[in-house]
Formats: C-alpha cells, sequence, structure tokens
C-alpha cells in the first residue's frame, strides 16, 4: 500500500530539552520511526521532550511503545497539538510522565 | 428490486503483517462513509487497528474484518484462527488507566472496551471472533467483553492428540465433535437400498464411532491430497467400526459377486493403522507400517458403483484397484498384483505403458474375444488411474451413472439453516457441475458449488477429485480462501487440460447466529437475498487448477434470520432462449426475489424459470445451492 508513512523530525535539540515534529500515522508499521527517533534522543541526554502531533491524524496503543519506552528510560514528554483522533487515546489511557498540553 | 452497481464489500481479509491495521483502518473508514457513519470513524478506527494489531501479533494466520449496521449502531466483527491455548484477556474497568502496566494485548483491549458500547469474544475451536457495537455516544465507562468460550471443556481438550501416520501429523480433532463422514453413510446407504437388519446395525455401528475412525481417514486423506501415499478411503481406525465395515464389505460382495475384495496388503494395512491408532492413544511415538510404503487406491471407491471401466497400476505394472464395470467387461475376476497386461491382447502387452499421462488406447482380451476402447490415463503419485468408456452400453447412461455418484443426494439438515440444492444436467450430456454440502465440526459447515470446464469421463475424474480435495482440506484448513488454494494445488497436481470454477462458503455457527464466510474462482459471485433484494457479494478470484500462483479473497457476512445465499454455477445466468438472448443475473435477480421465501421455494423457482425461458431444453448443466436463515 502506498502509505503517507511517519515522519519525524528534530525541530531543536539543545541540551536536556528537544522539540519534534511528528506527521501521519502512528500504528504497529510505523511506530518504529516514533520509537527510534525519542530513545535516540535519549541518548544524547535529551529528557524534556516536547512533541508536536500537529500533523499526526492516527495514533494506537502500538504508537505508545516508544513514548513508554522514553519514559522509563528517564525522560518526561509533552505532547502537543493533538487532533481529535489521536486524543481520545489519551483520554483512555494515562503513561505517567507524559503530560498532554493544548 | 435489484441494486445496480458495485457493491462495497462488507468484509474483507488480510494477511497477518504489521501494515494490516492501517489496510484494515482504510477498509472500515470507506464502508462507513459510504453508510453515512462517518461519525463514528474516529472511534472504530482507532478500535479496528487495535483489534487488528492483536492478530498480527497472536497468528500468522489472515484475518477478516466484517460490518454491519444494527439498526442505527455499527458492528465490527474481527474473525481469526485461534492460537492454540489463548487466554481470553479481561480488560479493566475504571476510565484513563496506566497503560504501561497493561500487557500489550491488553493495551488493544483496555481501547476497544472504552471506545464500543457493547462487544464480546466468542472463541470456538476453529476461530477467534472479537465483536463490538458502535452508537453515536461513546460509553460513560469502559465497557467488559461479553465472552462466550465454546471450546470443549479442558478435560476434553486433553484428549486432543496428534496421531501420526507413515510420518504424516493428522490433528485427531476428537474432543470436537466430528461426526461421521457423511460421504460414506450415503455411499454405503445407496448401495444398500434394501437393507437387512443386519446391514441396519452394521450402519448403526459405523454412525457412533466416528472420531478415531476419521483420525485414520484423514491420515489417509491427507496423504492422498499430498501425493504422497495413497491408502483406501475405508481404513479405519476403530476395530468395532473396522469389524462392521468388514462385516459390510461382506455383505456386499454376497450381493456383488464380482466386486473385488481388497488385496491382503489392504487388509494388513487396515489392522495396522488400528492397532498404531491404539499403540499412539496410549503414548508411544509413532511407528512405520512395514518398511516399504504399501499403495492403495483411495478414488477406486467412488468409481466403484459408476458404470464407466476403471482400473489403476503401479508403475511395474501391478494391478492396484479395478472397479465392477470393467470386471464385468472383462467377464473374468482381476486379482490386486496382477499384471495389468494379462488382460490385454497378446499383441497389445508389449505396447503398454503403466506411466501413460493422456489419452490411450487399450485392446483388451475380453471373455467373449478382443475388444478396443478409449481410455484416458492419469499419472500420480506413483499410480496410474485409466478410465475407459466401455463400449456395451450408452456413453451418456455411463457418464450419467458417474455424474449421480458425484451429486450427494441431498443436503443434510442444520439447526438454524435451511438448506437446498439442485443439479439439472444439460440435455444429452453431462458436463462438470457439483456440488457438496458437509459437517466438518459441529456447528461448523462446508459448501461447495463447482464447474470444471468440459463434457466427458475426464472431466468427471476432475470433479470428483476436487470433490474429494475439499472434504480432504477442510479439516484443515478453516478459511474458505486457505481451502480454495488447497484445492488448486490438488487440481494442478492432476495434470489435467480441465480448469474449474468454484465457490465455497463455510458456515460457522456463534451461539445464536450463524456467520457465512465465503470465497469465488473465477466463479459467478453469490447473492444475497436480504430484505427483497438481491445483491451480488463477493471478491473475484483465480481460476483454479490452471495456475500454481493464485489468490483468493473471503467475504463474511452474519446471516440474519431471513437472509439466503444462493450459490450458482453459470449455467444458469448463460442460459439463451430461442433468439439467443441471456437469461442473465438480471432474471436471476428477479426470480430470487419474487420466490417463495424458503430454500426450496428460491431453489424451485430458479429452475423453473431458467428451464423455462430454454423452453424445457438446458444447454449447460445447471447446479444451484440455496442456504436461508431460519430461526433456530
Amino acid at each position: 500500500m502506498d502509505a503517507p508513512l511517519l515522519n519525524v523530525t528534530v525541530r531543536t535539540l539543545n541540551g536536556r530539552h528537544a522539540e519534534i515534529d511528528v506527521s501521519g500515522e502512528v500504528d504497529a508499521s510505523t511506530q518504529d520511526a516514533l520509537r527510534n527517533q525519542l530513545l535516540a534522543l535519549v541518548d544524547k541526554g535529551a529528557v524534556d521532550l516536547v512533541v508536536d502531533f500537529r500533523e499526526v491524524t492516527f495514533l494506537d496503543s502500538s504508537g505508545l511503545r516508544g513514548l513508554i519506552e522514553a519514559i522509563q528510560r528517564g525522560a518526561q514528554l509533552r505532547l502537543r497539538h493533538l487532533q481529535p483522533a489521536v486524543q481520545q487515546v489519551f483520554d483512555i489511557v494515562t503513561i505517567p510522565g507524559v503530560t498532554i498540553e493544548p | 428490486m435489484v441494486q445496480e452497481g458495485p457493491v462495497l464489500e462488507r468484509a474483507r481479509t488480510f494477511a497477518a503483517e504489521p501494515v494490516a491495521s492501517r489496510k484494515a483502518r482504510y477498509f472500515v473508514l470507506e464502508w462507513l462513509e459510504a453508510h453515512d457513519r462517518g461519525a463514528l470513524s474516529d472511534r472504530i478506527c482507532l478500535a479496528v487497528s487495535e483489534l487488528a494489531a492483536n492478530a498480527v501479533l497472536h497468528t500468522t494466520r489472515p484475518f477478516t474484518v466484517a460490518l454491519d449496521l444494527v439498526g442505527e449502531d455499527v458492528r465490527v466483527e474481527l474473525v481469526d484462527s485461534l492460537p492454540a491455548r489463548m487466554a481470553v484477556p479481561v480488560p479493566r474497568g475504571g476510565s484513563a488507566v496506566d497503560i504501561t502496566s497493561v500487557s500489550e494485548t491488553g493495551r488493544g483491549l483496555q481501547i476497544v472496551g472504552a471506545l464500543a458500547n457493547r462487544w464480546g469474544i466468542n472463541v470456538d475451536p476453529l476461530v477467534k471472533t472479537v465483536w463490538a457495537e458502535f452508537g453515536s455516544v461513546s460509553p460513560e465507562e469502559p465497557t467488559l467483553p461479553e465472552i462466550v468460550d465454546a471450546r470443549p471443556p479442558e478435560e476434553h481438550r486433553a484428549e486432543d492428540k496428534t496421531l501420526r501416520f507413515l510420518g504424516l501429523p493428522v490433528r485427531a480433532a476428537i474432543a470436537s465433535g466430528l461426526h461421521v463422514d457423511n460421504a460414506t453413510r450415503d455411499l454405503l446407504t445407496a448401495l444398500l437400498e434394501d437393507p437387512t437388519d443386519e446391514d441396519k446395525e452394521i450402519l448403526a455401528l459405523i454412525d457412533q464411532s466416528a472420531s478415531l475412525r476419521l483420525a485414520g481417514r484423514h491420515a489417509a486423506m491427507h496423504a492422498a491430497s499430498r501425493n504422497e501415499l495413497e491408502f483406501d478411503f475405508e481404513v479405519d481406525a476403530n476395530n468395532d467400526t473396522l469389524r462392521a465395515l468388514g462385516a459390510l464389505n461382506d455383505a456386499l460382495r454376497r450381493r456383488a459377486p464380482g466386486r473385488t475384495p481388497p488385496s491382503a496388503e489392504v487388509v494388513e494395512f487396515r489392522q495396522w493403522l488400528v492397532d498404531e491408532t491404539e499403540r499412539q492413544r496410549a503414548g508411544a511415538e509413532p511407528s512405520r507400517f512395514r518398511s516399504v510404503p504399501v499403495v492403495v487406491d483411495g478414488v477406486a471407491w467412488l468409481l466403484e458403483s459408476a458404470s464407466v471401466g476403471y482400473v489403476s497400476v503401479t508403475p511395474d505394472g501391478k494391478v492396484v484397484a479395478v472397479n465392477k464395470a470393467l470386471v464385468d467387461f472383462l467377464g473374468r475376476e482381476v486379482q490386486p498384483g496382477q499384471p495389468f497386461v494379462d488382460h490385454l491382447t497378446v499383441p497389445a502387452r508389449e505396447g503398454f505403458d503403466a506411466l501413460w499421462n493422456g489419452d490411450c488406447s487399450l485392446h483388451f482380451a475380453t471373455a467373449s474375444g478382443p475388444v478396443t476402447v478409449a481410455g484416458r490415463a492419469t499419472n500420480e503419485g506413483g499410480i496410474t488411474r485409466i478410465v475407459v468408456e466401455l463400449p456395451s452400453q450408452h456413453a451418456d447412461e455411463l457418464l450419467h451413472a458417474l455424474q449421480q455418484t458425484l451429486i450427494p443426494p441431498e443436503p443434510p439438515s442444520v439447526p438454524g439453516l435451511d438448506v437446498v440444492a439442485a443439479y439439472h444436467p444439460a440435455q444429452g450430456e453431462v458436463g462438470g457441475d457439483f456440488y457438496d454440502v458437509f459437517e466438518v465440526a459441529a456447528d461448523d459447515w462446508c459448501v461447495v458449488l463447482g464447474d470444471v470446464s468440459g463434457k466427458g469421463v475426464d472431466a468427471a475424474i476432475v470433479t470428483s477429485a476436487a470433490r474429494h480435495a475439499v472434504r480432504s482440506a477442510a479439516l484443515r484448513e478453516p478459511v474458505p480462501s486457505g481451502l480454495m488454494t488447497a484445492l488448486n494445488r490438488a487440481l494442478v497436481a492432476q495434470n489435467s487440460s480441465r480448469f474449474c470454477t468454484v465457490v465455497l462458503a463455510r458456515l460457522h455457527r456463534q451461539s445464536e447466529s450463524w456467520v457465512a464466510t465465503f470465497t469465488t474462482g473465477g466463479h459467478p459471485f453469490p447473492l444475497l437475498v436480504r430484505h427483497g433484494m438481491a445483491t451480488r457479494m463477493g471478491k473475484a478470484g483465480s481460476l483454479l487448477g490452471v495456475f500454481d500462483d493464485v489468490g483468493f479473497f473471503d467475504v463474511s457476512i452474519k446471516l440474519a434470520v431471513g437472509d439466503a445465499l444462493v450459490l450458482f454455477t453459470d449455467g444458469i445466468v448463460e442460459a439463451r432462449n430461442e433468439t439467443g438472448e441471456l437469461f442473465g443475473d438480471d432474471r436471476l435477480h428477479e426470480a430470487v426475489v419474487s420466490a417463495p421465501p424458503t430454500a426450496q421455494g428460491i431453489v424451485d423457482t430458479v429452475l423453473e424459470k431458467v428451464l423455462a425461458f430454454q423452453s424445457g431444453h438446458a444447454s449447460d448443466d445447471i447446479a444451484l445451492v440455496v442456504i436461508r436463515r431460519t430461526e433456530l
């Protein structure tokens, strides 16, 4: 299938702080891209991660894997600009260490 | 009323791969928008994505997503094959659960429970169905699933055991309530037109044992379908039934003295199979039957009562099996193991080739002098089968008789389903239409209807091979597309110039409902008759018997009470009247919609209209199976 795959871009990386733009759909087939980028940043010492989900049109529980692993390695995540389809996931589940910002 | 134009699929099957979640979502999204339920798409797409991801995580088999409207609500079902001893995870109540403490599978179900207004999991021995219904308003609290586990209880499941015969694993579904093979019983009943009390006792015995006997038979069919080895179909794994079959054989032989007795090898092999089953059930390792595999012809019994001549030989020219018609024609006994050339004229003996494949000419030395007949040989799996058209009888009668052995006399009765079938041979000749309806396991039925290209003896042989292959493969292929692929493999292995179109449906009862999953290969799509409308359902798959590389697609639908599924061969829609006009889809749709609302009513109406359209002379075979959902 011609997929609008997931794009993950690091907008800024400044010591402990990093901002990431994500676009596309996060599911079992694409979540690796998000997970790998988050963990790479954590490995570089960035533990305050702001993730902009403005362009993310879908996310399911498979897509949470990267977020959970980043938290487990000591990061704090702030998710911004969730579309309704993504917001509904975080209405159902909580991940300690992840905060949802408008 | 006839629905025009392409129909959006209600169900689609997906391979177990990571992108399956996305493919399933897109499929669902398209359906929801077409049904004016776009407002539910965020919730339903998320739930479907979760269920699909779980299916991919747990099985390597394809899964099917089916959609339906239930009043204003949307119902989604995801059907997959069940990993052996999977426990069904139960989500927790309460909202906004800390997801890090939940397993991967549990996370998905937690989300489904929060999105769906009602949902549940039905588990039966072959498939698992997760269903969820979505109304316009999300549930306030996460809902808990309704779980129906229809698998046999543990103590029975412990009896499930893989028996091995000659190194081939056979899943002996002892606990799943497999019933006696209807084909055998029908065949025996047909042979015993006027059964004595002794015969009745024998038939009753055969009915009783079923499961172990089937284990042995499945071993044989499994082996036969892989061309690894051929067994007599009457092999038996239960001493009581073996004795019963032995007694039955004796009874039959008394009535039909020309019938060939089984060879000593077959008798010995049957006994070994019985003993081996007992040994393995007691925990022993599989052993082999002697050192040399025995060659037994499994097709022979199908043709035993046919009027065409049939003989099979080993590569070194020894007779494996011969049918009564050929024995009668020759006017003398034919012994298994005897060189086949003994029955040919002396000059013809040198020209005989036990590895023949294709058309051949046989010069028989019969009791009443030399007679030359045309035959067709098929060489496969270390055995050559030769079917000959005997000159003494009218060819049409012979073929008709053969055809009759391929058509089951009457579909069985199934609670909640009314199944009626009809077969109307073409005027003056017999083609290759066939159908079969049989029970694979409790609440699991298989319906197959097909059309083999061409006419005549070799078309009938392909027909018999197709029906046999479906029966044997149905046990290990729960998904229709998989069964179709197995059937194609068997037909390609036949190496015949014939091809075949098939529609195949699997009917599963899930508590109070019946779900039909069907697939087509080069065949007209079945019709769903619902609320007075006829709709073609399906997705085109490959023609069978031609290519190694084929593709088939499953479509599932839950049958509501009153729904009817109409499977038919192209002899109906391609019937022509005197002016050359086609009967066509529209007339068929009108016939099924206007028919009295019973399976019999639909069958009768369609047959009557097609035959009337052709002024009573069918130019091609017509086969029709109607499955109508009734109250349980």
